[in-house]
């Protein structure tokens, strides 16, 4: 049963394969922070030194955010929706604790359990970087845990004693609002519901980084999706093009970027690097996408729609699970 | 006609495979294996190299046991006369990251773990942008993808073929070195080998500043010859 009708199904396979056969579909996606997200190693914001374009050889400190820190968070949710239309009970499979082995999460993201086996990930994101240099990008906040009272100064709470100043204060690097992050989802070997299962987590996932802050917020624009036979270019390569295509005085300020010249400038960068790529590939970016886009939407925001999508796509890991997984050789 | 070529890999993300594991600290070596680098080319079970094995040990998404299939899997491409030497890092920065576990319960309380299994840790892995330099040296042409995916977190990395060379000079019982790393069980067969620098690492320590006896492949370019063992095959009894 087809659930678009924009795309042709000649894109997806009938069901989940055993092997890889080289189907790719590569989401292409900006992450823009909206408030201040925290990806951090040791109290310090993940960063790499890099070049800052392509034809700009100079090198510059970008923030960075890590591969597994954007797609946890992604199939965390994918998790909650399968919970929340009962197609998978808690106590059957809990992440990194238990899991089921049979339905989308684990079959389209993989596990590894010791003695059971493991799945491999048919979702791969790479490590992104934020288009702006590192300076520009953060910003140091002072932490403090004040009394009730709203001071720092103890009345005597607690075991504390009365006129003691606390102890309880801090400083902590974030990463600003409105910072860009170009980063493409490859997912592989798609079935059309596994497709929609990846695209609604990507659509739908709004906090990433730390999860005991609740500052994380971050927004996922969909520039398009490529149909491919093989990898496409890295989330370095295309930061790095953008760079090259936005105005130095613009990239040096540090006024956040403009959104609709960023995207505008991303649309281009893929397209034009997307030439360079010598595999075969079918590109639904800018214009042709938004037909898509609105037809997935639509088909997500509705609970016709995502039980529908959801209920195929657990179909589909259950016969691969019953045909691949369950049965002893 | 033996086709030679010299292939350069640029990170673009980090990466990171356990070289080493100290503690919760798991360090990568600015080295690529042989074996990781023909599984990260495609070139196992690949009928566009003929290289099929068996529906035991084919490759699938599902692996039920967590034992590596080297032999049975290498064998193939000695059979198609396919082989990759180990890959040495040209420029390369190292970077340090930890990470744990995403726990999705809302209350959890700390109980002795039953498994052995890591549940956060460190990981030095190899910066983005690093270089590395590999030769493949095969019996008929190859065509390389552009992007390739290496190590535990299958970071992507470029893959450039920088020289070809169609049929390289081939000399017999020759004494010479190699500067580049080697894996020790594919060469000490075919060849005499006098003396090395060891690498340690698994599954296979490899070699370096490699002086040896025997055949080797000779080439010259810009006046600078490069001399490859020749009969290089994947061995797996010491």
């Amino acid at each position: 049963m087809a659930l678009l009708k924009t795309l042709d199904s000649k894109f997806f396979h009938a069901d989940i394969p055993y092997k890889p056969m080289g189907k790719y579909v590569h989401f292409i996606t900006l992450r823009i922070t909206e408030s201040y997200p925290l990806f951090q190693t040791d109290g310090e914001l993940n960063k790499a030194r890099v070049r800052a374009g392509i034809s700009n050889r100079n090198t510059i400190s970008r923030l960075s955010m890590f591969k597994r820190k954007q797609s946890t968070p992604e199939r965390l949710v994918g998790r909650e929706l399968l919970r929340k239309y009962d197609l998978v009970k808690p106590e059957e499979c809990e992440y990194n604790v238990k899991f089921g082995m049979d339905n989308p999460d684990c079959i389209i993201y993989g596990f590894a359990i010791g003695d059971s086996g493991s799945e491999k990930s048919k979702v791969v994101v790479d490590t992104a970087f934020s288009i702006t240099p590192f300076d520009e990008s953060h910003e140091s906040f002072t932490l403090n845990a004040p009394y009730e009272s709203g001071t720092m100064a103890s009345k005597g709470e607690g075991d504390s004693k009365a006129g003691e100043v606390t102890s309880r204060i801090n400083q902590q690097d974030h990463i600003r609002p409105q910072v860009f992050f170009p980063s493409i989802v490859t997912l592989r070997d798609p079935t059309e519901s596994s497709f929609l299962y990846v695209f609604n987590n990507i659509l739908r996932t709004r906090h990433y980084g730390a999860q005991t802050t609740r500052t994380g917020r971050v927004r996922n624009e969909l520039l398009g999706v490529i149909f491919a036979d093989g990898e496409i270019v890295s989330n370095l390569r295309w930061t790095q093009a953008i760079y090259d295509r936005l105005p130095e005085d613009l990239l040096t300020s540090l006024d956040p970027l403009d959104e609709t010249l960023v995207s505008e400038k991303a649309t281009e960068a893929i397209e034009s690097l997307m030439n360079d790529e010598f595999i075969v590939h079918t590109d639904f970016i800018g214009e042709a996408f938004t037909p898509l886009l609105n037809e997935v939407k639509t088909l997500t925001s509705s609970e016709d729609g995502i039980t529908q999508i959801l209920q195929q796509a657990d179909q589909e890991a259950k016969e691969y699970a019953k045909k691949h997984i369950k049965a002893k050789k | 006609m033996t086709q030679i070529y010299r292939c350069h890999l640029e990170l673009h993300d980090s990466l990171y495979f356990a070289t080493r594991e100290i503690g919760r600290l798991y360090e990568t070596e600015p080295i690529l294996h042989n074996y990781a680098l023909c599984y990260a080319l495609g070139f196992i079970d690949n009928p566009r190299y003929q290289t099929q094995v068996d529906s035991e040990n084919d490759y699938r998404y599902f692996c039920r046991h967590q034992v590596p299939q080297y032999q049975a899997h290498l064998t193939k491409l000695n059979e198609q006369n396919i082989y990759v030497t180990p890959a040495r890092s040209l420029t390369h920065t190292a970077v340090l990251n930890t990470w744990k576990y995403a726990d999705n319960r809302y209350h959890v309380e700390m109980q002795k773990t039953q498994k052995n299994i890591p549940s956060f840790g460190r990981t030095k892995e190899i910066a983005p942008e690093s270089q590395f330099e590999f030769f493949v040296i095969s019996a008929n042409p190859i065509t390389f993808p552009k992007w390739i995916r290496l190590g535990k977190w299958m970071s992507k990395a470029e893959l450039s073929e920088i020289q070809h060379f169609n049929n390289p000079q081939r000399r017999e019982n020759q004494q010479f070195t190699v500067p580049y790393p080697l894996n020790p069980l594919d060469v000490m067969f075919s060849h005499h080998v006098i003396q090395f620098d060891t690498i340690n690492m698994p599954p296979v320590s490899l070699i370096r500043n490699v002086k040896l006896e025997g055949c080797c492949y000779h080439m010259s370019q810009d006046n600078q010859t490069l001399t490859l063992p020749a009969n290089m095959t994947y061995h797996f009894q010491p």
